[in-house]
């Protein structure tokens, strides 16, 4: 363990490396480079607003945008790692079959890229809600701890998705193809209060709610950022809890197959 | 701790296992879990013993699936191993594939900066190498541009020249010189051999006997996973040209079969009365005995002559020549004025060039002890011995003639700026 980490410290600069190519290479070469990182969220907060507030008018949210783009927010870094983290060492397969260094810097630095994408979101949600939305902006204190233990239970979901994904290439396809219903299944575009079919039906909430791990995380979230309130507290046991756990079976699994990688790549 | 440099393996195995397919998805996985065998067992390596000390260069060959890569690969810490243990002193820098991490978009300078973080290197780091490197490269003219645009060749000089400048403790090459321009591979040769001098553990593998026996001062031969000959290049390279039935002799034998340097009864580059006879000739460098030399090394002949009777006014010379027969350069003690009244009985002469004029190249070294006038041959040894010269900067030719340019505009349109001077090392 201490020699592991040891390795991990002595390979930062290819870390460092890694994330900058990561980053820039998602836009070399296209004319609005960067900007992307916003257009494209801005588009989707478009089409989910015009779709449900107001055509359907289904969802009935103040400041129904910058709702939306909090929850995109969150899922960016937890679905978007999760995806670039899954593919990244099949899509370094040359570095991991020619070059000895601690495998896990290739996935971790790939969800450090969504990372980066994720908190260029942020840095626009968190003054947009704190100038728009009601509510007290003390629960905002809970913001870094939730997040932190968002990035704790991705690396952990990463690293299991990145290791796996080399013996069985299924994964990064199951977990593709899994996207969008999951992202249906997480009230970010909604809430389960404005589910109509929510009411007297507190069990299928429930189940929806800690069925799912992405829903306790993006609904405190949700709450200590966009609602100026404190997220409940059976919430963020559950993601404390669902990050450690997380968090260990990632690295256990990665470190269990991490030895035969470069030899099944 | 293991020393430095130093790198050990002890009962060393690795398999692997033949599958048809390569990828299984999780389904066939499923499914084959019924099954019984998952593919034949491939014994890549089998029990292999091997010390390498810090400072020595390592051949490897063997021919194709002989475990050469794999014996790479697991002291590079990429590949664990199934039985046994490896351990390597120092840092470890693995050269299993010129440019590994390059990508075609970025620029050679990003490029750089992106492998030399693969081989450990910190930003700074590379920041103090990042003009040697380029130099070295020869791309100065091309380093910001994205190397999808860059040829082959290019590419291969760029990747070199980063993983060259690592400066490891221990370097492991992979056949990586097959690519490139023959002046290019021998700038490179050049490199590993500064590496070299600079007291660095190399482990080389190669197809090309004539590049390992250039480089090497040790070949193992490996076949099907185990080590059968182990000793100097000549030997070993031998017995890999004998053709390796008949060999499968417990290692270290091959060693044994010395070459017969010196020994030149029916030599026909041998002849004279041998009233004086040259015992034993050599060729000593910087730091001791050796065939290889830098560029600008000291270089020193150094012969036992031996006159069974006193012989008056004896004559001693050295030339060198090229491989081609032209004739570099010739001298003996007359036209030096060393006078040598009278020797007898065993006398140690030896001829001392102070730094080598050569650039790069392989020559040859003939010796002779003559009779004063020349009319009479002692004992005449002709292209006795053989050395390697590896270059030290840049240029091309075997003469080393490094200069510097000048450029004085002599125009009407006179800036009144002074000279620009380059120096072309």
């Amino acid at each position: 363990m201490s020699t592991n980490s040891s390795a991990l410290i002595r390979h930062g600069p290819l870390f460092r490396n890694l994330l900058r190519r990561e980053v820039r290479q998602r836009y070399k070469g296209s004319a609005l480079g960067l900007a992307w990182t916003l257009i494209t969220p801005a588009i989707m907060v478009g089409a989910y607003s015009l779709v449900f507030h107001y055509v359907w008018k289904v969802v009935n949210i103040p400041h129904y945008a910058l709702f939306l783009f909090t929850g995109l927010t969150v899922w960016t870094l937890f679905l978007g790692g999760s995806q670039a983290a899954a593919s990244s060492l099949v899509l370094n397969a040359n570095l991991v079959k020619k070059v000895s260094f601690p495998r896990e810097i290739v996935p971790l630095s790939s969800m450090a890229g969504q990372a980066f994408t994720a908190g260029t979101m942020l840095v626009i949600a968190v003054p947009l809600c704190v100038a728009l939305t009601g509510g007290s902006r003390m629960p905002l204190l809970a913001l870094p701890p939730l997040l932190l233990l968002l990035v704790a239970f991705t690396a952990g979901f990463g690293l299991l998705l990145a290791a796996l994904n080399v013996y069985f290439r299924d994964v990064e396809h199951i977990l593709a193809a899994l996207a969008l219903p999951w992202f249906f299944l997480t009230p970010i575009f909604y809430t389960f209060d404005t589910l109509p079919a929510s009411q007297g039906n507190e069990w299928a909430v429930d189940v929806l709610r800690y069925g799912n791990p992405a829903t306790p995380f993006v609904e405190s979230i949700q709450d200590s950022l966009f609602f100026g309130e404190w997220p409940m507290a059976s919430e963020v046991l559950y993601c404390v809890a669902a990050a450690a756990i997380m968090l260990a079976v990632g690295v256990l699994v990665f470190r269990r197959l991490e030895r035969e990688m470069a030899v099944e790549l | 701790m293991i020393e430095t440099g130093r790198v050990r393996l002890r009962g060393v195995s690795r398999s692997f296992r033949i599958i048809r397919e390569r990828n299984l998805t999780l389904k066939e996985t499923l499914l084959r879990r019924r099954r019984t065998k998952l593919g034949e067992e491939l014994w890549a390596l089998r029990d292999v013993d091997l010390d390498v000390a810090p400072g020595e260069a390592l051949g490897i060959i063997g021919q194709n699936g002989a475990g050469k890569s794999t014996m790479l690969k697991l002291v590079a810490g990429i590949i664990p191993p199934h039985g046994g243990t490896i351990e390597a002193g120092g840092t470890v820098a693995s050269m299993l594939e010129l440019g590994a991490g390059f990508h075609p978009d970025f620029t050679g300078r990003e490029n750089v900066y992106m492998n030399g973080a693969i081989h450990g290197l910190s930003e700074r780091e590379v920041d103090k190498r990042l003009e040697e490197i380029v130099a070295f490269s020869e791309l100065a003219d091309f380093i910001d541009m994205p190397i999808k645009t860059y040829s082959s060749g290019m590419h291969m000089r760029l990747a070199f020249a980063v993983a060259s400048h690592v400066s490891p403790d221990i370097l492991l090459l992979d056949e990586v010189l097959a690519v490139g321009d023959a002046a290019f591979q021998r700038k490179c040769y050049g490199r590993i051999f500064e590496f070299r001098r600079g007291g660095g553990t190399l482990l080389f593998v190669s197809h090309d006997p004539g590049a390992i026996e250039m480089v090497c001062d040790r070949v193992v031969l490996l076949r099907d996973g185990e080590v059968i000959a182990d000793g100097p290049p000549a030997d070993v390279l031998a017995v890999y040209h004998r053709g390796l039935a008949e060999a499968a002799g417990a290692p270290g034998t091959a060693a044994a079969e010395a070459r017969s340097e010196g020994e030149e009864e029916d030599d026909p580059r041998a002849w004279g009365t041998r009233d004086v006879v040259i015992r034993s000739a050599r060729l000593v460098g910087p730091d001791g005995p050796t065939q290889r030399f830098l560029s600008g090394d000291p270089f020193r002949v150094e012969l036992e002559v031996e006159a069974p009777r006193p012989i008056a006014t004896p004559n001693f010379g050295v030339s060198v020549h090229t491989v081609e027969g032209a004739l570099c350069y010739g001298t003996n003690t007359r036209l030096d004025a060393l006078e040598i009244p009278e020797i007898s009985g065993v006398t140690r002469v030896s001829f001392d060039v102070p730094a080598l004029a050569l650039h790069e190249g392989e020559f040859l070294v003939t010796l002779a002890a003559v009779s004063h006038d020349q009319s009479t041959v002692y004992h005449w040894l002709d292209r006795w011995l053989e050395f390697t010269v590896f270059q030290h900067g840049t240029g091309l030719g075997i003469v080393d003639m490094t200069g510097t340019w000048h450029l004085e505009p002599q125009g009407a349109q006179r800036q009144g700026a002074g000279d620009s001077a380059l120096r072309s090392t």
